[in-house]
């Protein structure tokens, strides 16, 4: 093999006489340890530490790759970024191994370093990077599907696991070693999550994060669907603790104002903190559900007592998270049955402490949409539609033709929703009293 | 979670014995604080091969790095069997003794006495010699 054209010191060298294979190897594993550092310090925040001289394998194996060849020119002409696109080859399960395994390593360092700089930028009360979260999040979940790729190759790390450790383990310790590698990455991101979640960290709330987008992880493996499915129900048990544990102390609160005599002031600040939760857990269904659990009887409390602004206040803080898990239900009925009712119930009490009468209808509809047969949404739109008619029919003393029509509609559709409607029987009569004044037949 | 792998430079393939003889090495220069880190490595990297090999699979891996062999010297290359050097190879090339001493500003053969050499003193503190002679 001669001089290679392409070299970092040498750009255009020509052969030289006596060149072994072993000098091109050495040089070349020079070179690649020289763009190593060069890669890592363009993309690891400043200050980071170096990565260790092994980390130019990683570079080694990107020139394998497919279309290399020009980046790797681009590079040794200074254009470091050239080499970007190559470390964000997917398809893991068809790629080489060890490159797998580099990748694993390199984001997970690169990860620890923004995060790392993260917290520096938070000690010296400074703002950290504006792009530190999704940067972070996206360096882990790198890390995390080529983790994936190699627990489900299995072949690559129990052969470094036998160079390692020789004879001293046992087959069934080094499979049960290579198993654990994925599990071990979304365990320590629910660690993270957990030591955070009480204080809504933002650290916590990327591993949270993480941990939701383990099936895009999964997708960049290259994953089978088998694999898929367990992964992502193992990272979503994980998460769910997480959330849980973000929860205790609002929890705890809601049980104590429960038991006080001024507890229904404490609510709104509570029911706030629920909100910061859900905003911080990057609007996590179970934080929704929560919020729909915990609110409906205290709604219920304020509600028989017709205090419309107490009820106003108690639902105020949570609206958004309303909105979400209705969106939910109304994109996927059969998946979240369980809530339907519950949430439908949550658009009854909006309408019913409501002031602006479309919205007040709106929000009926809405609760009739999610549950058809919630029995308060039917009774409500059911007062409504009465309300509306006898509202249309009163307009004047001969009320248009369209008025009277668009009115018997909405008390025939009062009758089909809630036959004992207390509004009905006024609503009939007035319709009753209109056409009969016009000389026709009331046909009810 | 820091590597031990990486903060102490050590090759993810290293045995035991190597482990302990480099850290015991480390051991000697540092203090108490750096005495306490390398012996709990020490203990994460020794006491039980599967934490060994938690963190070798957690580490850049190791790909081979042996050093390649010099190249053979022309002598040993036309007869291929291994030589003692002759004087002739020991001597610098032309070329490169030319570049060496083209770069000098001392004639070749007449070395400063030793209170004026550059490589022993280095410029600034020759400078301030002078300047304290002067």
């Amino acid at each position: 093999m001669g001089r290679r054209a392409v070299t970092l010191a040498l750009p255009s060298a020509p052969p030289v006489a006596g060149w072994r294979d072993e000098d091109e190897a050495l040089l070349e594993r020079l070179e690649d340890a020289e763009l190593a550092v060069e890669l890592w310090a363009r993309q690891a925040p400043k200050g980071s530490a170096a990565l260790p001289d092994r980390a130019a394998g990683l570079v080694s194996e990107l020139r394998k790759l497919p279309g290399a060849r020009e980046a790797f020119e681009r590079a040794s002409k200074g254009d470091i970024t050239a080499l970007f696109p190559l470390l964000l080859v997917e398809g893991y399960a068809t790629q080489s191994p060890l490159l797998v395994h580099h990748l694993a390593i390199y984001f997970d360092r690169l990860a620890a370093a923004i995060a790392q700089a993260a917290e520096k930028s938070a000690a010296a009360s400074t703002p950290p990077s504006p792009s530190f979260r999704e940067e972070l999040a996206f360096a882990k979940v790198r890390s995390v599907a080529a983790f994936i790729a190699l627990r489900d190759e299995r072949a690559h790390l129990a052969a470094c696991a036998r160079r390692v450790v020789g004879s001293q383990l046992g087959a069934p310790e080094i499979d049960a070693a290579v198993t654990s590698i994925a599990e071990a990455c979304l365990e320590d991101l629910g660690r993270t999550a957990r030591a955070g979640a009480r204080k809504l960290e933002a650290n916590a709330a990327v591993a949270l994060a993480v941990l939701g987008r383990v099936d895009e992880a999964c997708r960049i493996a290259g994953s089978d669907a088998k694999s898929r499915t367990r992964t992502v129900r193992r990272a979503e048990s994980i998460r769910g603790l997480s959330v849980d544990e973000a929860l205790v102390p609002i929890l705890d609160g809601l049980a104590e104002a429960k038991l006080r005599d001024d507890g229904e002031k404490l609510y709104p600040a509570l029911f706030t903190s629920v909100r910061h939760a859900w905003e911080w857990s990057g609007g996590d269904e179970a934080v929704e559900r929560f919020a729909v659990d915990e609110v409906s009887n205290l709604a219920w409390s304020i509600y028989r007592t017709s205090r419309w602004d107490a009820l106003r206040a108690l639902l105020e803080p949570c609206l958004p998270l309303y909105d979400n898990l209705a969106q939910r239900i109304e994109r996927d009925p059969k998946r979240h049955l369980a809530y339907a009712a519950k949430c439908a119930q949550i658009f009854v009490f909006r309408s019913e402490c409501e002031t602006d009468k479309n919205r007040e209808w709106a929000y009926a509809e809405r609760a009739l949409g999610l549950c058809s047969t919630h029995r308060n949404g039917r009774l409500v739109m059911a007062h409504l539609c009465c309300d509306a008619a006898v509202r249309r029919l009163s307009v004047s003393f001969f009320p248009p033709s369209a008025e009277v029509e668009r009115a018997k509609k909405e008390i025939a559709r009062a009758e089909e929703l809630f036959p004992q409607s207390k509004r009905l029987p006024e609503a009939k009569a007035k319709l009753k009293e209109i056409i009969e004044r016009a000389g026709g037949v009331y046909v009810p | 979670m820091k590597n031990p792998f990486d903060e102490l430079g050590l090759s993810p393939l290293a045995s035991v014995d190597e482990i302990t003889a480099e850290l015991r090495d480390r051991a000697e220069d540092a203090g108490d604080d750096g005495r306490k880190a390398l012996r709990k490595a020490w203990e994460e990297l020794t006491m039980h091969p599967r934490s060994r090999l938690a963190l070798s699979l957690t580490t850049f891996p190791s790909t081979d790095e042996r050093a390649p062999r010099p190249p053979p010297r022309p002598a040993e290359a036309a007869s291929g069997v291994p030589t003692s050097p002759s004087l002739l190879e020991l001597l610098p090339r032309p070329s490169v003794e030319a570049a060496l001493t083209s770069q000098s500003p001392e004639p070749r053969g007449a070395l400063p006495p030793i209170a004026e050499d550059r490589l022993a003193f280095g410029d600034a503190a020759l400078e301030d010699r002078r300047r304290d002679k002067a």
